[in-house]
Formats: C-alpha cells, structure tokens, sequence
C-alpha cells in the first residue's frame, strides 16, 4: 500500500512535480489573497469596538495560523524522515523553516500594531505573546543548527530532533488564552459552536487563510526543488537537468 | 523489532518526554504564568504583599471619574464577585470604556485603592457591525458586549 | 473617500500591518527563486569544474607515458 508513496518520493519525480506545484498553488494563492483584502479593507463593515482597527485580523490571523502549520509540517516531515529514512522528507522539513520564521515575524508584527491603539501596549509578556516569540527562536534554532553541520545527514538528524522537540510548543501558543488569564483574546474560530464573527467580517477572514495556506504550499514546492536537486547532485538525472539535458521540472 | 519501529519509538518517546516535562513545567509554574489576578483574589490577598502586579477585570458601568484639570482617572474594576477601586494617571487606550475588560499594572495603596501605572484594554473575541451589536443590546442578549471576566483554575 | 482612507485614524497602523506582510510574501516568493537559481548555478559550476579536471587527469597521463 504504500508503493505510491514511495513512487512520489523518487527525487526526479519529485523535482519535475514540484515545478508545476509551485505555480499551480500560487497562481489561485496570488488571486484569494486579492479578493480578501477587498473584501476585508473596503467590502467588511468596521467593528462596533475597535472601528477600523479589527481590519488587521485579515493579516494577523493568517499569519499566525501559518506559523503554526509550517511548524507542524516541518515536526512531521522531520520525524518521516527520522522514521524512514526518508530524505526528501527531510529535504520539506528544511524548506518550511524560512517560510516559517518569516510567517511568525509577521504575526508578531501585526499582533504589535493591532495591539498599540487597542489594548494600549505594542508588547507584553503575555502568555499567547510570549510563546510565538518563543517559536520565532525555534525557527532560528532550527536554522542555525542546521547550518552548524558541514554534514547534511547529521544537520538532518540533529535538526529533526529539535523540530520534534519544539512541536510541544504549538498546542501551548493555541490554548494559552484559555489556560491561563491572558491579555490576548479567545479563540474566535475554533472554538466549539458558531465562530463569533459576523458573516460579512467572516468570509474575508476565510479566504486569506485559505490564500496563506496555498501560497506556502507554492513557495514550499519552489524550495523543495532547489533542495532536491542539491542533495541529487551526484546522480545522473540531476546532472542531466543542469545540463539542460533533461526537461524535468524546467521554467 | 525492526530498526525502523525502533527509530519510530524513539521520536515517540522524545515527543511524549517533552510533552510530559512541559507539562509538569508548566503545573508548577502555574502561579508564576498568571497574566492577572482579578479583583477577587486580590482582595483575599492572593498577590504577595507589597509587591507590583496586575489587576484583571471590568469596567463598572458608570464608575469612571475624571478629575478636573488633569489626567487622573478613578474606576470601579469587578469580576462576578467582588469589586476594586483603581485610580491612574495617564493616557487611556482607545478601547477603554465602561463594560470594557481591562488590565491595570500596580499596586495595592493602604487604603484599598489600587494604583496603576498602566492600564491596557482587553479586548474580546466577538467581532461585528455596530448595527448588529445594538440590534443585539436592545435584545438584551446577555454577554454581549463584554463577557464575563472568570479566574482561571 | 478621503474618510475612508483615514480608516477612523487607524490608517497608519494598518498600513505597516499590511505592508509587513506584503513584504513577507513577496520577499518568502523572491528569496526561493533566488536561493533555486544560486543553488543551479553553484552546481553547474561545480560540474564544469569536474569534467575540466578529468580532462586535465587525461592528458596528464598522456603525457606521463610519453616521458
């Protein structure tokens, strides 16, 4: 049963499919991210609290939602790739770092200039605040242990671990508003019952996330082809497409 | 047992090893990780003594009073039990109102009051139109806007 | 629409939130290209140079057996 899988993880395969990905995902990706920053800047009403204001959730919430799901994928290819064998997994969990950092800057940013007019403060050591700075460090943990290897086996290993390790971070920054009396506001998503948005303010929410989602998907693909190429670089087909022999994958 | 199921225990064991050492972590750190105390715990002197914290709750509807002639500011913070006087002097966020959640840093005078050096306003998760938020006042639809303020635990 | 511009006096807020993010978009989609088409080029070369000094290896040996 798990030939396909096997199958899709040949790396020449891999580099041809991921030159399609890359665009299939950020053309749709580039056109969401259009319609919901109409529909949130101009086409939303303004909130009855925070006025205007609220309109950095189009921005925030993506981004935080992302640095969140870049983690967990790069936890889960590390450890597929620990468990496996498996280096194009590796190869995924060592391109999601980048997207990742730069994700968890933006939400950290955005969550600043949300939080200076609303509550009155760019920064405080809050526990939603504090623990996705914390995983900005992760990501800056990761990389440089990666770079700190000349090896790329043992960067791989090593920086899995750390990946793995660091995933117990990801349920603590989701829940900390409900653990524990925090400055940050409750989920309004993803909580049981009716997401506490109004359907005007909501649809515009809904497609940038889904826009964020893909437009990674995209980026990742692009990444994985250079990382995929660098580590086949001793094998015939990726000499074949420096060449310009073989069409794999060609842009 | 295969090398593969061995390696894939492996990471089990680090991720069920993390989780369970945050965890615990995070039990005893409990008291330290507390954002806020609300006027309730204050006032049965959960907060070491003498010591600057912050105080979490509501605006009481009605109590803000300003003083003439300068920024000092007096109002009434309560959660579902009990009640505390803050005063402050200083720039309020644009959130604050009555009903609002807000955060005071400081600490507690002699004579009750808390003095703060900072407020900040929390604000809820609810997000809508002002014409709904009315349609939804003049329905006295409970909770709506701001929330009750519960302690944690 | 000038009112609308100013955003109720928040305009300026939400111009660095979602200029920040524009930035990280473009920058996350330029960064990759950039990094694919170096980590291309740095192969190339190392390829040219490998074929260069088995061609070098050859004729070295040629000339040996002539000495």
């Amino acid at each position: 049963m798990w030939t396909w899988f096997f199958r899709l993880a040949s790396p020449p395969h891999v580099y041809a499919l991921a030159g399609k990905l890359g665009l299939w995902f950020l053309i749709p990706a580039f056109a969401l991210l259009a319609v919901g920053t109409w529909g949130g800047l101009v086409l939303a009403p303004p909130d009855y609290q925070q006025g205007d204001a609220f309109r950095i959730i189009y921005v925030h919430v993506p981004s935080a939602y992302l640095s969140m799901l870049i983690y967990v994928t790069m936890a889960l290819a590390g450890a597929i790739g620990l468990i496996w064998r498996m280096k194009l997994a590796h190869a995924v969990a060592a391109s999601c770092a980048p997207i990742g950092a730069s994700f968890t800057f933006a939400a950290l940013v955005t969550g600043a200039v949300w939080g200076k007019p609303m509550w009155g403060t760019y920064w405080e050591w809050d526990p939603r605040l504090t623990s996705e700075l914390i995983l900005l460090f992760l990501y800056f943990g990761y990389m440089g242990l990666r770079s700190a290897y000349e090896d790329i086996n043992q960067a791989d290993r090593a920086s899995a671990i750390l990946a793995i390790a660091g995933v117990a971070n990801v349920p603590i920054i989701h829940f900390s508003v409900i653990w524990w009396a925090s400055l940050h506001q409750g989920p309004t998503l993803s909580k049981l019952g009716a997401p506490s948005i109004s359907g005007a303010m909501l649809w515009p929410l809904l497609t940038m996330i889904l826009a964020f989602t893909l437009y990674f998907l995209g980026v990742l693909a692009l990444r994985v082809k250079g990382e995929v190429l660098a580590r086949e670089f001793q094998s015939r087909w990726a000499e074949d497409v420096l060449r310009g022999i073989s069409t794999a994958g060609s842009q | 047992m295969t090398p593969r199921r061995q390696r894939m225990l492996v990471v089990g064991l680090v991720v069920a090893g993390v989780a369970a050492a945050v965890g615990l972590s995070l039990r005893a750190f409990q008291e330290n990780l507390l954002y806020f105390y609300t006027p309730t715990q204050a006032l049965a002197g959960e907060p070491p003594a003498g010591k600057r914290f912050r105080l979490g709750g509501l605006v009481e509807k009605g109590s803000v009073r300003r003083e003439s002639g300068s920024l000092e500011v007096r109002f009434q913070v309560r959660d579902n039990q009990q009640e505390m006087t803050v005063a402050y002097s200083g720039v309020l966020p644009d959130l604050f109102r009555d009903g609002q959640g807000v955060i005071a840093m400081g600490y507690l005078e002699p004579g009750g009051v808390f003095r703060a050096d900072e407020v900040l306003a929390k604000h809820d998760e609810n997000y809508m139109p002002p014409e709904v938020a009315e349609s939804l006042a003049a329905q006295g639809h409970p909770g709506k806007p701001g929330a009750t303020v519960t302690a944690p635990n | 629409m000038e009112q609308s511009l100013a955003m109720g006096g928040y305009a300026g807020y939400l111009a660095v939130a979602y200029g920040v993010t524009a930035l990280v978009i473009l920058g996350n989609l330029v960064a990759a290209r950039w990094r694919f088409r170096k980590t291309r080029q740095r192969l190339r070369e190392q390829l040219s140079r490998r074929a260069g000094r088995a061609e070098a290896h050859n004729s070295g040996a040629t000339v040996g057996r002539e000495s």
